[in-house]
């Protein structure tokens, strides 16, 4: 059955718009909208090309083809094919397409799976000047279709596998076995007459050749495809509404490309979901920006400097502090299980291995300076980075904390450790007084992950807090599981985790603090899908990881009181968009999440054996 | 002529006879004392007395004192343990009662009106008399207000 295809015109107005994306989103709006009425896909009209979206059916698949073509092109190493080249007018797609195709002979069969991951490849590989070729032999296709084949199946798994947004993909270029097969004739060298009427390709026969089935699509009246069947494979149509779903589709398919080290595919992936973010809005095209650039600098091995600028991290850390809840939720629990750690202690230390601003410790001086019977003597030994001005950073915000201790009438003294690692550190080097004078806490907030990323450092880190015998430990960790040893995996983790976290932001109020901290959170992204080894210190582990961790450590926990699960609920009551994020509790341990994704967790510990003796 | 709010107490004989007086410079309200005015305050409500700091410098003099919005914040909340004095050497030096209750006493007891800045007071619709604030709020609020204190003090003196 001949597949009668809507004949593709030129098209008659000279394209408006150039070639490079527009930057601003509302550009790229006002652009779409005047698409609207000349029927051109919104997406590739974003990139310059004009396309019907009636025709876009035909254009994807004469893309994949093109894309087999050139693919087994390269194979056979026809050299000819760059020597001579034209070059052709892109932006209108269909017709650059068919010229394109005329030239190379289409191939003898059709890997239609092949297609699925290399589709968005297609797009990047097609964009080099058509050559002027003659003929080709016949083209083998077996090995690069099982590879694609493998490929996009992967890919298929990969995403209907994932929850969340994942779920709704439905983007993959599939084929329905409804139709009749076509039968074509796999003579090697057809003319290019032919070649133009008859789009496509198929074959039953030959043995070395994989049994494909291409039976073309009905073509197209609207713009949204027909629902696929699971054995079925639409092909790739884009709504504007199914960007996103692409967006994702292809973060996943470029992840992949890296996993598999096939740095080709996902160096033209990277390039497409650079676009395909833009004409998104909100907090989707962020992340997907971020984690385009995270993966960009994978690709290209264009690491990012690790020591920040002390001070830049300190504002970023600042404003992420301001713009949403979950430091604050962090330092509430926190501070609760410790106020009630120590209770009745005349003299007490804290010892808190995420010092940055200090912003913990004022609440906790307040609520120690109100306790009944009057504050204890309340001495900090604050751990740091060290900064990198030369000026004593640790020191300034413990004179800062002096001076408000001071105000409250609270007996306050203060030591600054700057250390690379937490692992540097030794129980010897606090100086910390017997436990009957004094009772010990030990606070970490978002820092214990950075631990794993040096094999033994954590177990050094779990028997110094021991030594110190404390009479609590409070930790506060991401809840997600960041540390997988599948690179794949643990993007597809981040991906959702990141999302969610950025989803959040959206509803607040100042924009110079929702840029700088998704900044500050573009940050981690990029360390968790760029950097590798020693580098990579976003290793963030879920609260099971965590629990097994400790308690083999000799930790075990206490339960956050019901005080500080209702301190925190009315904190985010208090917070504009207060309607997204929710309090759980997990076995005495509190998590924060959005929309009932939980995002961090804060943790208590005591140890599990006491001894009265100084150990060594 | 200034509207006397009907939550205060049957005024004095004094003040009734001058509330006719429309010159604010020869009578009325406006030669009241100081200190009687003081003890006028004493027993309005938050809106009150918030309202009456509006009228002229020295009502907004008086009504800012820091002792009635004490008693405003305290009347109250549940008891939390600590003394008065205690509860004053911290309050005071972090920003005082009245900010205390502005910024976040206030906005808490009201019912989650998502305002459209995190810490600005939402629209005062009814003129009910707070809630009681239980212990865990008025931690809550006394940690946020000592929190912005810090800020302050932490930010003004750096490069900002």
């Amino acid at each position: 059955m001949k597949r009668d295809h809507n004949h593709l015109q030129p098209n008659p107005d000279p394209s408006s718009l150039r070639g490079a994306p527009s930057t601003g989103k509302a550009k790229v709006w006002d652009e779409e909208a005047a698409q609207q009425d000349c029927g051109m896909d919104e997406l590739l009209a974003v990139l310059g090309y004009k396309v019907k979206t009636s025709d876009m059916a035909e254009v994807a698949q004469k893309l994949e083809q093109l894309e087999e073509v050139m693919c087994n092109v390269q194979d056979d190493g026809i050299s000819h094919l760059a020597s001579e080249t034209v070059h052709y007018n892109p932006s209108d797609l269909s017709t650059w397409l068919e010229s394109m195709l005329s030239e190379l002979n289409p191939p003898s069969t059709f890997d239609p799976f092949g297609a699925a991951g290399t589709a968005a490849a297609a797009l990047d590989d097609s964009f080099l000047g058509p050559a002027e070729s003659s003929t080709l032999t016949t083209l083998d296709f077996d090995n690069i279709n099982r590879k694609h084949q493998k490929s996009g199946q992967q890919i298929f798994e990969e995403a209907s596998c994932s929850d969340y947004d994942l779920k709704a993909i439905p983007g993959k270029a599939i084929y329905s076995q409804n139709t009749q097969p076509q039968t074509h004739d796999s003579s090697s060298s057809s003319t290019p007459t032919n070649v133009k009427s008859e789009k496509r390709f198929k074959s039953t026969s030959g043995p070395p050749s994989p049994s494909d089935i291409f039976p073309p699509p009905p073509p197209p009246a609207a713009a949204s495809y027909g629902i696929p069947t699971d054995s079925t494979r639409p092909v790739v149509l884009v709504d504007s509404q199914e960007n996103g779903i692409r967006l994702v589709h292809a973060l996943m398919a470029c992840a992949e490309a890296v996993q598999q080290n096939n740095l080709n595919l996902a160096e033209a992936l990277v390039k497409q979901i650079g676009f395909l973010a833009i004409s998104q809005a909100g907090a989707m095209r962020k992340v997907a920006t971020y984690f385009a650039e995270a993966l960009a600098r994978r690709i290209y091995r264009f690491y990012p400097q690790n020591p920040l600028d002390h001070s830049f991290s300190d504002v970023l850390h600042m404003h992420f502090y301001e713009t949403c809840p979950y430091l604050k939720f962090a330092h509430f629990t926190a501070n609760q299980a410790i106020l009630e750690a120590f209770e009745g202690k005349k003299r007490v230390h804290v010892i808190d291995f995420s010092m940055n601003q200090g912003m913990q410790w004022p609440a906790l001086m307040q609520a120690l300076a109100l306790r009944v019977g009057g504050p204890p003597a309340f001495r900090l030994t604050g751990i740091g980075p060290p900064s990198h001005d030369n000026s004593d950073h640790l020191q300034e915000v413990g004179w800062k904390l002096a001076q408000f201790a001071e105000k409250i009438h609270v007996e306050f003294e203060y030591r600054g450790f700057v250390a690379n690692s937490l692992a540097d550190l030794d129980a010897s080097m606090l100086d910390l007084r017997p436990s009957e004078v004094e009772a010990v806490a030990v606070n970490s907030v978002f820092e214990l992950h950075k631990l794993l990323a040096r094999p033994g450092a954590i177990d050094k880190v779990f028997s110094v807090v021991k030594q110190m015998k404390p009479e609590l430990v409070t930790i506060v960790e991401q809840e997600a599981n960041h540390n997988g040893p599948v690179f794949l995996d643990r993007f597809t983790e981040s991906l959702h985790y990141y999302s969610t976290l950025f989803d959040s932001l959206e509803g607040s109020v100042s924009s110079q603090d929702k840029v700088m901290s998704e900044v500050y959170l573009g940050k981690q992204i990029c360390n968790v899908v760029a950097c590798e080894g020693v580098d990579r210190i976003e290793r963030h582990e879920s609260l099971t990881q965590w629990r097994n961790r400790l308690s083999t450590a000799g930790f075990s926990s206490v339960h956050l009181g019901s005080n500080a699960f209702k301190q925190a609920s009315m904190l985010l009551a208090l917070f504009a968009g207060g309607d997204g994020y929710g309090v759980e509790e997990n076995n005495g341990c509190l998590m924060l999440g959005w929309h009932n994704r939980p995002l961090i967790t804060t943790s208590a510990w005591k140890l599990t054996n006491k001894t009265t003796t100084i150990s060594q | 002529m200034k509207r006397i709010s009907p939550d205060s107490p049957s005024p004095q004989p004094n003040l009734k006879r001058v509330k006719e007086d429309p010159e604010p410079e020869t009578g009325g309200f406006m030669t009241l004392d100081e200190n009687l005015l003081y003890e006028v305050l004493k027993h309005v409500d938050a809106r009150t007395l918030a309202m009456a700091s509006c009228v002229s410098k020295l009502w907004l003099k008086t009504a800012r004192d820091e002792r009635l919005w004490e008693l405003i914040c305290t009347r109250h909340w549940a008891n939390i343990g600590c003394g008065t004095q205690q509860l004053r050497s911290v309050v005071l030096p972090l920003g005082g009662f009245r900010r205390l209750h502005s910024r976040y006493l206030w906005p808490l007891s009201k019912p989650q009106a998502a305002s459209p800045l995190p810490w600005a007071p939402p629209k005062i619709i009814n003129s009910k008399p707070p809630a009681r604030w239980g212990k865990d709020e008025v931690h809550l609020c006394l940690s946020l207000l000592s929190i912005q204190y810090y800020e302050k003090m932490h930010f003004t003196s750096r490069r900002r």
